[in-house]
């Protein structure tokens, strides 16, 4: 038995995950597309293929979470850097918080099996 | 040969691309291109297995193509279970509870001597939402109150201006040398009196101006889906009772215990429990001042 790639699981958690890890790195400054994506596809687990990452930049400027502007470098071409906009705050405030209690959740049904009934109050 | 390499990639890239439509396909190949070439100016990657390794992180054509399809506005039907696109979070307008009520206590709280404006002043030290500055000009404009400035206006006695008749000794009868007790606040008077009483209202205003302005500039705050029923448990129904009927029942011993219920429970904000506090407080020492108020006269 061994889950192919696509029928992974946690392939599609991650997809999910994805955008609001974008907008996170977005949070305190704005950053170049390559930039962007050698910093998510360092993390550990991220990302298999960074080339995906663009589709989704674009998804996300569609969608008004992030914004594009064409800046001069220093050295080479010109690079489009991309900012967060107050809608993708929002969005990343909201999922911050979804995530927070979907990650305890899970993790006290790892730790403990669900072995400790009821709910605090 | 790196160039060819890149080349070639690009050109998979483009063929790949094509069940996009044209103006998407133009931007996916264009903004791997630049990945491409940005990777190559920082100067990271130079020879052959440099760019091997670029383009493999970058990843298979076909993948990032489907990965771009995936986000098309038109979509076969998503096979049920697998990820749907985020719904926007339901938010809400960041409320400015606490510093209404600052405000309040600062203004016609203050009718409650010094309680009640003295809670005002700790709910207005209190919010995140005023400068120093602010703050500082809450608190001096005017000590005590305007009501408190009122009530004192009414208990302590004005300027109270007698003269005594003197009888001389061709039997006239005139007025004597004129005496003056209690104080005065000269010919200004009135209007410091008007200042008094209009100038913290005017303080308040622009205070809760200011907090408003600053709380639109906040984030949304996230109202959690499940928010409602759920929210309430033993402890939040607890706190209300002892704080609503309890009081009548125990007075002080209640109200105090379901207080602490309150900020026990997850389910309010600091702010909501802060305004609760605010109140009882007001609450518990009016009796307090009105008894002691009673035993002076």
């Amino acid at each position: 038995m061994e889950p192919g790639e696509t029928r992974n699981p946690l392939t599609q958690l991650r997809r999910g995950v994805l955008e609001f890890c974008v907008l996170a790195l977005l949070r305190e400054e704005e950053r170049y597309g390559f930039d962007l994506v050698r910093r998510l596809g360092d993390i550990d687990g991220m990302v298999t293929s960074e080339g995906t990452i663009y589709p989704l930049l674009s998804r996300l400027r569609r969608d008004g979470w992030v914004s594009t502007s064409w800046q001069e470098s220093e050295a080479g071409p010109p690079r489009r850097y991309y900012a967060i906009t107050p809608a993708g705050r929002h969005a990343l405030s909201g999922f911050g918080l979804e995530w927070q209690r979907f990650r305890d959740s899970v993790d006290a049904l790892l730790q403990t099996g669900g072995g400790r009934g009821g709910h605090d109050g | 040969m790196v160039d060819e390499l890149v080349a070639d990639y690009l050109a998979r890239l483009d063929r790949a691309a094509q069940v996009l439509a044209p103006d998407r396909r133009t931007e996916l190949v264009e903004e791997i291109r630049d990945h491409i070439t940005q990777a190559r100016a920082s100067g990271t990657v130079g020879d052959e297995a440099a760019v091997r390794t670029l383009l493999d992180r970058l990843g298979d054509p076909d993948e990032i193509v489907a990965a771009a399809r995936e986000g098309e506005p038109v979509v076969p039907p998503a096979p049920a279970g697998t990820w749907a696109p985020p719904q926007p979070w339901p938010t809400r307008r960041p409320s400015i509870g606490l510093e209404i009520a600052a405000v309040l206590l600062l203004t016609v709280g203050s009718i409650i001597p010094l309680v009640g404006w003295l809670i005002g002043v700790v709910l207005l030290w209190s919010s995140r939402r005023w400068t120093v500055v602010d703050k500082l000009m809450g608190t001096l404009i005017v000590p005590g109150g305007p009501l408190a400035i009122a009530l004192l206006a009414v208990v302590v006695p004005g300027q109270v201006c007698s003269s005594a008749s003197v009888t001389q000794s061709d039997g006239s009868i005139v007025d004597g040398p004129t005496t003056c007790t209690g104080t005065t606040l000269g010919p200004f008077g009135p209007a410091i009196l008007v200042f008094w009483l209009v100038a913290p209202f005017v303080v308040g205003g622009v205070l809760l101006r200011r907090a408003r302005l600053r709380a639109d500039r906040e984030p949304w705050i996230p109202v959690a889906p499940s928010s409602g029923s759920s929210r309430w448990g033993g402890l939040e129904i607890a706190a209300v009772l002892l704080l609503g009927l309890g009081s009548f029942l125990i007075p002080v011993v209640a109200p105090i215990a379901g207080l602490v219920c309150a900020w026990a429970s997850t389910a309010w904000t600091s702010r909501e429990k802060w305004i609760a506090t605010a109140i009882l407080g007001c609450g518990l020492l009016l009796p307090v001042v009105v008894i002691v108020a009673a035993r002076i006269r």
